[in-house]
């Protein structure tokens, strides 16, 4: 929780987050499969996308493409 | 209610046409006419009456003796009529039968009315004869005499007329001739008197139509506004409230602050109150002091005195401000230090109140520690006759943002670091910065916005890896520091820069929100050219991860490393604890310091998010509030 008062009440209306995940199907529903880089699959809105692109997701629609980028593990 | 009007009549017989005095003896009636009816009539010397009281008329009969020189009387008339409220509301006609000459007559009033406020006060006037085709104009009437012309006095002479004299009162008033004035000399004028006599003692001749005219004016007196005695100069004002400096709420009551205490055997000093004192002298004489009744056993407390030193200056005149009290606070991921204070006058509130597009600078100096403020809000209230004024400002920095700073959209034309992109940024704009965190290699075309302020730049770089900007107390500079410098699962490998017994705090509050701690992050670049990076906290599995963090200023592994971390710190199980404590000699302490706390045995370490520093009586009390984070594993 932040401590800044603004950020506070900003805080209080729900923000969509971004994630990041690979297209495994394109369905014909208009939806298509991915896998976040977590690994979990998930149902997203939208096809535009192939198979193996990455995209950007934002409440549970593909926004756009995400560039492919190679995920490196850091210890902190 | 009763009114009393005073006649002080005297007479001669010197003159044209008048009884020589010592050759004959003579009666003579003075007749008063009045226009309410009298009450009594008295004190009247060698005189009998015909009729008096609840009369308008009163004659009053007298003989003249040859042997006479001089005749007068003085008479009190009273009158309790209810139209009869000031001396003005009771008129008198006087006839003398017969003529006499320089007969003279003083006639005055004595009242308990209010002073002399219209021309209707000046209006008694008396003649030392009966004057045929005589007309007083006054030229204004009812209105403030001072300044103005009073009365205009026209006489015509249609017959063998002697002199006329016109004797006017006017107490306590100074009299100032103006315009013209024939016929007349001033004889006599005094603080509050005036006497016009005309000076020719020819007759004039029937059917001269000769016409006096003369006006006058009153002078306001002046006003005693001061006055020397022994040398000291003592000013003379209306009796009015005046201004302790102290400010009361509606409310609430005054605190007391001079409070009698004797400090007890134990802990004594922790009920010793700022603003006491003691009758126990430092070295107090054997038997002073009774010996408690059993043994007590603690640690060798010190009583440590602190006197404050706070001022508020205007910049650059660097003159002080009269001021009350005030707040001076900034939370970690505040870019400013942000201040409230009451100022106690006028003069000082217009030395720092924003005029037009000027915005005035002021400097806080709490212990010798400097805050440069920008005000930029000032507001007066009126309420139940109580002014007070209220200003509020931020840190220079503030001026770097929205709306004090212009917005642009831009496009960097070539590949910077993090540090370089903030130096750019504040480019024209006099302030500097001080980079105090990972840096790393931004590619050409990431840092592009659109309509930012140079200060709304600067935070979409710094946020990117979790950063916080720390404004420098009082120059135009900042410096970028991780929102925390060291995480909190290591903050034991760390030196605090402070330890503290939790004894030192009069209050704590504490606001808990008991949840995992997350072990990781993705955190991924935007564009092609970012990078991905999974940070996971050393020894843990890595699989209680945040949602993803997408940013594109992530273009290196160590930004992305350094986003993660602070990403996983923030979220992880932070106690927030709000602690007040007196500002000591050991300063106030700043956001982002590491504290050491003992705690009955049971010590802990915490990170400083915010402080608050109130001061209240001119400095008396200097109180900090701070919040701090304290951090808790799995």
């Amino acid at each position: 929780m932040t401590i800044n008062v603004f950020n506070r009440f900003q805080a209080l209306t729900p923000k969509l987050t971004t994630s990041v995940v690979e297209i495994t199907v394109v369905n014909s529903d208009g939806t298509s499969n991915a896998t976040t880089l977590a690994g979990v699959t998930i149902t997203v809105i939208g096809t535009s996308l192939s198979v193996g692109d990455k995209a950007f997701v934002r409440g549970g629609e593909i926004l756009r493409q995400a560039p492919d980028l190679t995920i490196t593990e850091l210890a902190i | 209610m009763t009114k009393l009007l005073v006649f002080n009549f005297r007479f001669g017989a010197v003159g044209y046409d008048a009884p020589t005095p010592g050759t004959v003896d003579f009666d003579f009636n003075v007749e008063f006419e009045f226009n309410e009816p009298l009450f009594n009539v008295r004190n009247v010397t060698g005189m009998r009456y015909d009729n008096r009281a609840q009369q308008r008329n009163v004659v009053v009969t007298s003989k003249w003796q040859r042997s006479d020189t001089l005749a007068f009387f003085d008479t009190e008339f009273t009158s309790n009529s209810a139209r009869v409220v000031n001396r003005q509301d009771l008129h008198v006609k006087t006839i003398l039968s017969p003529d006499l000459f320089n007969m003279e007559a003083h006639t005055f009033f004595v009242s308990d009315s209010a002073k002399l406020n219209n021309m209707q006060d000046a209006s008694l006037i008396t003649f030392n004869r009966e004057l045929p085709n005589f007309q007083l104009v006054y030229a204004v009437e009812s209105k403030n005499i001072f300044n103005h012309p009073a009365f205009n006095i026209t006489q015509s002479y249609d017959n063998f007329t002697p002199p006329v004299d016109v004797h006017i009162d006017l107490p306590a008033y100074s009299v100032r001739p103006s315009g013209y004035v024939r016929g007349f000399d001033i004889v006599q004028r005094t603080v509050n008197n005036i006497r016009f006599d005309f000076a020719d003692t020819a007759q004039h001749a029937e059917g001269s139509q000769e016409i006096n005219k003369f006006d006058f004016s009153i002078a306001q007196p002046t006003l005693v506004t001061s006055f020397v005695v022994d040398d000291r100069v003592y000013f003379k004002t209306p009796a009015q409230p005046v201004w302790t400096g102290q400010e009361f709420s509606v409310v609430k009551s005054p605190n007391q602050s001079d409070i009698n205490a004797r400090v007890q055997w134990g802990y004594g000093a922790n009920n010793f109150l700022i603003g006491g004192v003691t009758d126990i002298p430092s070295t107090p004489a054997d038997g002073l002091i009774e010996e408690p009744l059993v043994t007590i056993d603690h640690i060798n407390y010190e009583v440590l005195i602190v006197v404050n030193n706070v001022t508020i200056r205007a910049q650059p005149s660097d003159t002080a401000i009269a001021f009350d009290g005030f707040t001076v606070q900034r939370d970690l991921e505040s870019f400013a230090w942000s201040v409230n204070f009451t100022v106690l006058n006028k003069a000082s509130f217009d030395l720092i109140r924003p005029q037009g597009r000027t915005l005035k600078t002021i400097e806080v100096d709490i212990n010798d520690e400097l805050f440069t403020f920008v005000i930029a809000k000032a507001s007066i209230q009126r309420k139940q006759g109580v002014i007070s004024y209220r200003c509020s400002g931020w840190s220079p920095i503030k001026m770097l943002t929205d709306p004090y700073a212009g917005k642009r959209s831009y496009r960097d034309t070539q590949g910077r670091t993090a540090a370089q992109i903030v130096v750019m940024e504040l480019t024209g704009t006099g302030f500097t910065s001080t980079w105090d965190t990972i840096d790393w290699a931004v590619p050409l075309g990431i840092h592009s916005y659109q309509d930012k302020t140079p200060l709304g730049a600067v935070l979409e770089v710094v946020n990117a890896i979790g950063g916080v900007i720390v404004p420098h107390n009082s120059d135009e500079s900042f410096k970028v520091t991780p929102y925390y410098p060291v995480s909190p699962w290591q903050w034991g490998d760390e030196t605090p820069n402070r330890s503290m017994s939790i004894l030192q705090f009069f209050e704590t509050n504490g606001e808990t929100i008991p949840k995992e701690n997350p072990d990781g992050a993705y955190i991924y670049g935007e564009e092609t050219g970012g990078v991905g990076v999974k940070v996971v906290r050393n020894g843990l599995p890595g699989t209680a991860l945040l949602p993803d963090i997408v940013n594109k200023y992530i273009t290196a592994n160590t930004a992305g490393q350094e986003r993660g971390r602070v990403e996983v710190s923030k979220n992880s199980f932070i106690e927030r604890i709000t602690m007040s404590t007196y500002v000591d000699l050991n300063g106030i302490i700043y956001p982002q310091e590491l504290i050491k706390f003992t705690d009955d045995g049971a010590d802990w370490l915490g990170m400083v998010l915010s402080t608050n520093v109130q001061c209240a009586k001119l400095g008396t009390a200097l109180i900090q509030t701070i919040t701090v984070a304290r951090f808790y594993d799995n």
